[in-house]
């Protein structure tokens, strides 16, 4: 069968991965009033992966035994990805 | 207790698009979304406090169904989730100053949409994969072997060693699929898998024209990795991924 898209609302995480930080992003600080405020536009982000991530991994490919094999499916490490993402304004 | 009203911005349009106001519901509150024009440029807004807003399952809706909308008769340049301003003058200001930006934005996503793909190598297949890896399958060998447990570095070790063979999968990926699509896309972004198995995360600005020859192009790659991927194909959005402007107060950092 083939495959069409879609934006149904199963999609939630699409959304969130689009609309939390892509687009147009104004700062914290420069929200509220912008009288008399010079803008600037930034583009700065570090993503640090971790030794956690690493992990994962070897579990996800079956390198490691039982001992560390958790019940990490899909969905629980797409919202773990806030823990392995160090976003720096 | 009452909070100061501002306007909550959801992106520009053309001033001259057949604008129409739409009823939503945001934080719990009512409001109605109106335009803010400057010169042929107009911000969509609407009357909301001036506060930080959750990302809560019913204020994403409305955010993302305000700008699809739009998007169904007009091109919209997308504001990200939750920027609010303390009144209809900020909203012109901000206009004002990225005047120039938007009017050069505006021609490059005109009767574009964008879309996405994810896809996600199935469990045993990238298991198997690993298996078929001498490198991979030596390291699983010895952890095996351990009578104790593994030591902390050498499972490390071998984390770092899975992690390389997944980014290989993603650049097989990126070479097999990505590229024949980005040639047909005006655009194309491959963004930064998320979790151990998604060997694709990509965008691509797609023009109506060939809207078409694109869901068939990714039809034929679906049928081929069907049985040892998971496809999600999402779309249409607004152009979220090729639009990046990240706006601060000069004083601020």
């Amino acid at each position: 069968m083939a495959i069409q898209k879609s934006t149904d609302s199963s999609s939630l995480a699409e959304v969130i991965d689009r609309i939390l930080d892509k687009g147009i992003v104004i700062d914290l600080y420069a929200r509220i009033s912008l009288v008399g405020i010079e803008l600037i536009t930034i583009e700065a982000r570090v993503v640090i992966a971790s030794v956690d991530t690493w992990l994962r991994y070897a579990e996800a490919v079956g390198l490691l035994r039982d001992e560390v094999q958790g019940e990490i499916d899909l969905e629980t490490s797409e919202e773990g990805r806030g823990q392995e993402q160090l976003n720096f304004a | 207790m009452s909070m100061d009203q501002g306007v909550y911005l959801f992106g520009v349009i053309k001033a001259d698009a057949d604008f129409k106001q739409e009823k939503i519901k945001l934080d719990g509150n009512t409001t109605k979304t109106y335009t803010v024009p400057y010169k042929d440029q107009a911000m969509v807004v609407a009357q909301a406090p001036v506060k930080i807003y959750d990302p809560t399952r019913e204020n994403l809706k409305t955010h993302q169904q305000v700008v699809a909308e739009l998007m169904t008769y007009t091109t919209v340049i997308p504001m990200s989730f939750g920027n609010v301003l303390e009144s209809d003058e900020d909203a012109e200001i901000l206009i004002k100053r990225l005047y120039d930006k938007f009017k050069k934005i505006f021609p490059t996503i005109e009767n574009k949409i964008e879309v996405g793909l994810k896809i996600i190598g199935n469990k045993d297949w990238m298991k198997e994969q690993a298996g078929n890896q001498e490198d991979l399958a030596k390291m699983k060998q010895a952890l095996q072997d351990t009578k104790q447990s593994a030591t902390h570095y050498d499972k490390m070790r071998a984390g770092e060693a899975a992690q390389k063979f997944v980014q290989g999968i993603h650049l097989d990926f990126e070479r097999e699929v990505f590229r024949p699509l980005a040639n047909i896309a005006d655009a194309a972004k491959s963004n930064e898998v998320i979790g151990e198995r998604m060997v694709l995360n990509a965008s691509f600005l797609v023009d109506l024209s060939k809207e078409k020859e694109f869901d068939e192009k990714v039809n034929e790659f679906y049928e081929k990795w069907k049985d040892r991927t998971e496809f999600k194909y999402t779309g249409p959005w607004p152009a979220y991924n090729f639009i990046d402007i990240k706006i601060k107060a000069e004083d601020a950092s």
